[in-house]
């Protein structure tokens, strides 16, 4: 399929100031955020924070009470002036949860609506449906009803149907929470192809951080209607803004200490238990003085029976084992460090790495995030 | 290539919204609303078609001095109170046989209660008229052709236990179809723990599946108790001829029963019936604590039906018993009657009543102005069911929804007969509406406001089973409002509208109360001219009146699904040209 | 009882007296044909099809609609059944919107006075109609009673095997005793109505009405109602059938017979009027006039069983010759039932 990059085809969305009440309760607490044509961007964030009706008020199936949204340059909200621009005006592609196929329709007439309601002539109609189910590997089931169809193939009528009418914007709305492990994980490559072939800005809601992170260039996590932080997904991974971003993204020790001292990206912490570690990977806003916390994934957490040498990919704490489990083929070795329960994971069938009550000292990486708290 | 824009309709732009909703907004007032006020009006002032207003409370102070209002008040409650418990055992006799128990005619319950229900309560009720008359009745001719003629006594439909009973059979059809989904739903779960400590199956059903269904036989038998008071056709050919009197029916005495026509004393009752029925709504709402659903929570396993042992052929019975008895026996006494010269002269054939409704010009017009009535008020009905329960499921806190929500409960506390009376005030006292006084067009507008609560609950369930996305999909395409909701969600709905609206037009010609006081000599249904034919002593006309209408009905509906059929065919083709396109290239490539 | 009919304002007085039918005389100037056709060819020129015709019992009288139809193509009766409040309703929606579906309003003749005082009845006199008695016309020539209907017992064939009663007397015999069903004895209905005449006629007296009601009759619905059930069988006699009725039912194959009483018949006596405003004017004055010409009281005797009120009228088939009809009409009615409520009435109850 041949695709036209004009300028129309891709538009960025600009929102400013995005506030939703329902009743008393603000669903959307000022969210401002400017998504850059052609970008693949990643609502991240747990059931209930707001992500989702983000995206339902940028398509139009939600109002703001406050704010304002544009697509490309024509402004489709502004709560306060009553500006709203309803969804069939705004050109839009979007794939549901659930794909919202239209049972009563073949696989055709589901993905040529958008084309009779956005008035596209009907001569063009067969052309772009053929091109359309070849780009998103449709195989030849355009006259099956979507009932007679599998998930997957469900997931892709529902693509096609979101950019048989080239939008300039398409919204995934967690487009493949329904489907199995492994089909997810080829559709997340396959969604990922296909926007980087066609550059159409893209917006994802997901909960799921590595899908997030595997498909967007960008992330926005957002917690109770507000956004706690946006960037790369490596920023996000390595260096979460601050223990909710940390702990959503996997991060599940945390050790709370005083900054020392700060020297470039560099960070001294005191910890509760006295000791001074130095850090490579400091967030933004640590001040010496003031507390922060240390994040560290358990399966970057590792134990060893004796002390080395000071190491510049890591840094060491005394601590004793509290009790080992095993989780499978993974185990689980907890420690108590001055108070404080850490955890490490290793595969079970490594070599025990401290037997209860025994002293061994935590391998903490270096890199591991350090915030504010 | 692309359209440069969307085409602006001029009925989106935000003034035009607006303006839209305030007449739907006014549509529903006028309809549903306004006139219970007029009918209170009425209660204060007396006759509609007075030229002055004179305020007076004298009609409540004639009701409520009258010593009958103390027993049509216990008529109504003996009568609405006995077919609940009758139909309610009835109908959970048959929801257990056809959820419970493996046997030879499970799959013939449902389709049977449907027909049952679905029969109008006045075609039933002179059938049984009929059938279980002591001297002319088959029941009592067939008893006396064995020689056990005295026994056939027994056998009166016009009497306290034969209305009771009459009325059971007829709202089992209902109280069944209300109970199957709850007692299928039940938690077996709570039931099977209760067999596995040692309880049979049955056992364990009575002590504790039926007992933990309470708050669904509470509110299916209070939805009974408020359909049991305002029945009118069933006491109108029942009991008034020994003198019974419900509210409904001392409503319709005030106004013919005498004289002149009393209309203070007869909108009082109406306005005190009218309470009556919604402080038993409130009561229910209350307890219920504003639920609406009383389905019972619960995930239930696939049921593995009881297999029937020794007793199976006992089930059997039953079920053909209750078919004979309830469908049937009814039916053949109508259709049997119909082609008899004289109610109660049995063996001389003759299509005498067919002849003579075909040479009447009142029963003629009858016949065609319920068919109107029947695909053109129902469809309407159905229609605006439908938008109603929309604007309710989708929008419920909206000006629109919070209206249609009350909209489509307020007819349905108002018995029929008051009704007609709150209708008829309404009509009258509006100019150009007045107008269409004595025409079908009148009867059939009160028909539809009264069947509209039958058609937004019917509508609610169908709508509640779509989802939303459906909806936003076809937004989202570029699809406007209304034909989203005709073409998504009224598509998606099709074949259970179709269901409603056969529902609602045999309810529409089956009734008599709602159209009683605005019928005239020229705009008859069928209802109200077989009770007129009943009343006259003309039961055979009636009943080939009704044997008529329901073979119209048939054939004309039959016409219509044919042409439906050959429409789709015609034009429900692909949208699209490509799989003919495609069979052509290929035709090319055999060719070449 | 309440809402009794004499509660109501009388405005109206007619001559009001026992009358007895006198054997046919001939040579009276009657509505003849010629006016017939006059009214023929002005509710044709008219566009007037149809006659609206509000009355009881308006199935038992398609005979005679149908010969009126046969003798005037192209103009039909629509008859409907209403009588009583409820036609009083019907009337009062109708005038007050304006659109009076009521051609020809025909009903028991007590109902007239109140028809006349609500403005509801139109001033017409058809041709000779000077000649009936003026106990049969009402004020201001706005109704007529057209037809007097025999009431006597009607009897069903096959649980009666002999004659059965064919005297008021009979109506005592034991045998009867919780055997004959008639309408009610204590409101507006054939029954007091055919007994309050009897008495003023001396057919009976008040210690037959004690007899009679220890006679235990069972009080049905209404005239169809009680046809109905003893033409079933459910009792043998109906004391005070109207015999328009009872031959309604006949002439479908019911197994009844009518009797006449030596002492003479009571009857209902059924007046006409033409509705103000009525939409199909013309054709209701041929239908009245029709009715009160002989070829209508021809048919009436014919078809229905019942006597013409003008002079001169055939007697119906089975009539005795010169048999006695006792007959009360208008005021003479009106105070015989109020005496009736007052007094006999409480023996039935």
């Amino acid at each position: 399929m041949a695709i036209e990059s004009d300028g129309g085809r891709r538009s960025g969305i600009t929102i400013a100031g995005l506030v939703k009440l329902y009743g008393s309760l603000k669903v959307l607490n000022g969210i401002s955020l400017d998504i850059e044509p052609g970008a693949f961007v990643a609502l991240l964030g747990p059931s209930g924070c707001g992500k989702t009706t983000l995206l339902r008020t940028i398509a139009g199936l939600a109002d703001a009470s406050h704010g304002t949204i544009d697509i490309g340059d024509r402004r489709v909200v502004d709560a306060d002036k009553g500006v709203f621009v309803p969804p069939q005006q705004r050109r839009l592609g979007m794939v549901f949860q659930h794909y919202a196929l239209w049972p009563h329709m073949t696989v055709r007439n589901n993905i040529c609506f958008p084309l009779r309601k956005q008035g596209f002539p009907r001569a063009e109609w067969d052309a772009r449906i053929m091109a359309v189910a070849e780009t998103v590997g449709l195989p030849t089931i355009l006259d099956r009803s979507p009932s007679q169809l599998s998930g997957g193939q469900q997931q892709r009528v529902a693509l096609a149907r979101a950019l048989v009418s080239e939008p300039k914007v398409l919204l995934l709305d967690e487009p493949l929470s329904n489907l199995d492990a492994n089909l997810r994980d080829q559709l997340r490559r396959e969604l990922r192809q296909l926007h980087d072939r066609q550059g159409t800005t893209t917006v994802l809601v997901t909960h799921d951080q590595h899908e997030a992170a595997m498909m967007a260039d960008t992330i926005v996590v957002i917690e109770s209607g507000s956004i706690v932080q946006v960037g790369p997904p490596g920023d996000i991974l390595d260096r979460p803004a601050n223990r909710f971003v940390a702990g959503f993204v996997g991060y599940d020790n945390f050790l709370a200490g005083v900054v020392e001292q700060l020297d470039g990206s560099a960070v001294q912490i005191r910890l509760s238990g006295g000791d001074v570690v130095t850090l490579r990977n400091r967030g933004s806003g640590l001040k010496a003085g003031q507390p922060a916390t240390i994040a560290v994934r358990s399966e970057q957490l590792s134990l060893a029976g004796a002390s080395q040498a000071p190491q510049e990919s890591f840094v060491e704490l005394p601590a004793r084992v509290a009790g080992v489990q095993g989780l499978g083929r993974w185990r689980e070795t907890y420690v108590d460090y001055a108070g404080t329960k850490l955890s490490a994971r290793d595969l079970a069938d490594a070599p025990p790495q401290g037997e209860q009550g025994s002293k061994v000292f935590v391998r903490i990486p270096s890199h591991s995030p350090v915030f504010v708290d | 290539m692309q359209p440069s824009s969307l085409p602006v309709r001029p009925w989106t732009g935000r003034f035009g919204r607006v303006a839209f909703r305030i007449f739907l907004a006014a549509l529903i007032v006028y309809c549903l609303l306004w006139p219970m006020v007029m009918l209170l009006r009425g209660s204060l002032t007396g006759s509609p078609f007075a030229s002055e207003t004179h305020w007076t409370l004298s009609g409540f102070r004639q009701v409520l001095g009258d010593p009958q209002l103390l027993s049509n008040i216990w008529a109504t409650i003996l009568l609405s109170v006995g077919v609940t418990v009758g139909s309610l055992v009835g109908g959970t006799y048959f929801a257990v046989l056809a959820t419970r128990f493996q046997t030879r005619f499970r799959s013939w319950i449902t389709p049977m209660m449907v027909l049952v229900a679905a029969t109008p309560g006045l075609f039933y009720a002179i059938s049984w008229a009929m059938l279980a008359n002591p001297s002319a009745g088959v029941v009592s001719k067939l008893l006396a052709a064995i020689g056990i003629g005295g026994l056939g006594q027994w056998f009166n439909a016009v009497s306290w236990p034969g209305m009771i009973i009459t009325g059971s059979l007829k709202v089992s059809g209902f109280a069944y179809l209300f109970l199957v989904g709850p007692i299928s739903a039940a938690d077996r779960g709570q039931e099977d723990a209760a067999v596995i400590s040692g309880a049979s199956r049955l056992n364990a059903f009575f002590t504790i599946t039926l007992p933990s269904l309470a708050p669904a036989y509470f509110a299916i038998g209070m939805l009974l108790i408020v359909a049991g008071i305002q029945s009118f056709d069933m006491p109108a050919i029942l009991g008034l001829p020994i003198g019974i009197k419900t509210l409904s029916l001392r409503v319709h005495d005030y106004l013919v029963g005498y004289a002149t026509p009393n209309w203070q004393a007869a909108n009082a009752v109406a306005v005190l019936t009218m309470v009556f029925v919604a402080s038993i709504v409130a009561v229910q709402i209350w307890l219920l604590h504003g639920k609406d659903h009383t389905t019972v929570s619960g995930k239930s396993p696939p049921v593995t039906p009881l297999a029937s042992k020794g007793w199976g052929w006992l089930i059997d019975l039953s079920i053909l018993a209750f078919a004979f008895v309830a469908l049937v026996a009814p039916v053949a006494q109508f259709v049997i009657g119909s082609f008899q010269p004289f109610f109660g002269l049995y063996g001389r054939w003759t299509l005498d009543n067919y002849i003579w409704i075909l040479n009447d010009r009142v029963g003629v017009g009858a016949l065609q102005s319920t068919l109107i009535i029947a695909f053109v008020g129902a469809s309407v009905t159905v229609m605006a069911g439908f938008f109603m329960a929309y604007a309710i499921s989708r929008a419920p806190a909206s000006f629109l929804g919070v209206l249609s929500r009350i909209g489509s409960w307020i007819p349905a506390t108002a018995p029929g007969i008051v009704l007609s009376v709150a209708l008829l005030f309404t009509y009258i006292k509006t100019p150009l509406i007045r107008d269409l006084f004595g025409t079908h067009w009148l009867m059939m507008f009160a028909l539809m406001v009264g069947a509209i609560p039958i058609a937004v609950r019917a509508a609610e369930g169908m709508i509640a089973q779509i989802s939303r996305e459906l909806e936003e999909a076809a937004y989202i395409s570029g699809s406007y409002p209304i034909p989203t909701v005709v073409g998504i969600v009224a598509r998606l709905c099709a074949p259970s509208l179709v269901g409603a609206w056969l529902l609602i037009s045999l309810w529409m010609a089956g009734t008599l109360d709602i159209p009683l006081l605005l019928q005239s000599t020229n705009s008859q249904t069928v209802a109200t001219y077989a009770f007129s034919l009943v009343s006259q002593g003309e039961y055979s006309i009636a009943a080939a009146m009704l044997v008529s209408f329901l073979l119209l009905l048939a054939f004309a509906t039959l016409i219509l699904f044919g042409i439906f059929q050959i429409a789709r065919r015609l034009f429900d083709r692909p949208r699209t040209a490509a799989s003919t396109k495609s069979s052509l290239a290929r035709e090319n490539m055999h060719g070449n | 009882m309440r809402h009794s009919f004499f509660s109501r304002r009388l405005t109206i007085a007619i001559a009001g007296a026992c009358l007895s039918v006198l054997p046919a005389m001939a040579g009276l100037a009657h509505a003849d044909d010629a006016d017939l056709k006059a009214l023929y060819e002005a509710a044709k020129s008219a566009g007037e099809d149809t006659v609206s015709v509000y009355m009881p019992a308006a199935a038992s009288n398609q005979p005679l609609f149908d010969i009126f139809q046969a003798e005037f193509p192209g103009i039909t009766i629509t008859p409907t059944d209403i009588f009583g409040a409820a036609m009083f309703a019907r009337l009062e929606a109708e005038v007050a919107t304006g659109k009076p579906q009521a051609d020809v309003l025909s009903s028991g003749d007590l109902d007239f006075p109140t028809l006349f005082s609500k403005g509801y009845l139109e001033s017409f006199a058809p041709a000779g109609v000077a000649d009936l008695s003026k106990g049969y016309v009402g004020t201001d020539n706005s109704w007529y009673v057209w037809t007097l209907v025999p009431v006597g017992p009607g009897i069903n064939t096959d649980m009666i095997s002999g004659d059965g009663p064919t005297s008021w007397a009979d109506l005592l015999d034991p045998a009867l005793k919780g055997k004959m069903a008639m309408t009610s004895a204590t409101t507006l209905t054939t029954s007091p109505m055919a007994m309050v005449q009897a008495l003023a006629g001396g057919a009976i007296d008040d210690a037959w009405i004690s007899a009679f009601a220890a006679q235990k009759p069972s009080i049905g619905k209404g005239t169809s109602a009680t046809m109905l059930s003893v033409a079933q069988g459910q009792f043998a006699v109906a004391p005070f059938m109207a015999l328009t009725v009872l031959n309604a039912a006949k002439a479908k194959g019911a197994p009844v017979k009518f009797n006449y009483l030596k002492e003479g018949n009571a009857v209902v006596p059924l007046s006409v009027g033409l509705m103000k405003g009525a939409p199909h004017p013309n054709a209701a004055k041929l239908f009245i006039s029709w009715l009160l010409s002989p070829s209508g009281a021809k048919i009436a005797a014919e078809k229905l069983g019942s006597v013409g009120t003008m002079p001169g009228s055939p007697e119906p088939e089975g009539m005795p010759a010169n048999h006695k009809l006792l007959v009360l009409t208008g005021d003479a009615m009106q105070a015989a039932l109020k005496d009736w409520v007052a007094g006999q009435a409480a023996k039935f109850e």
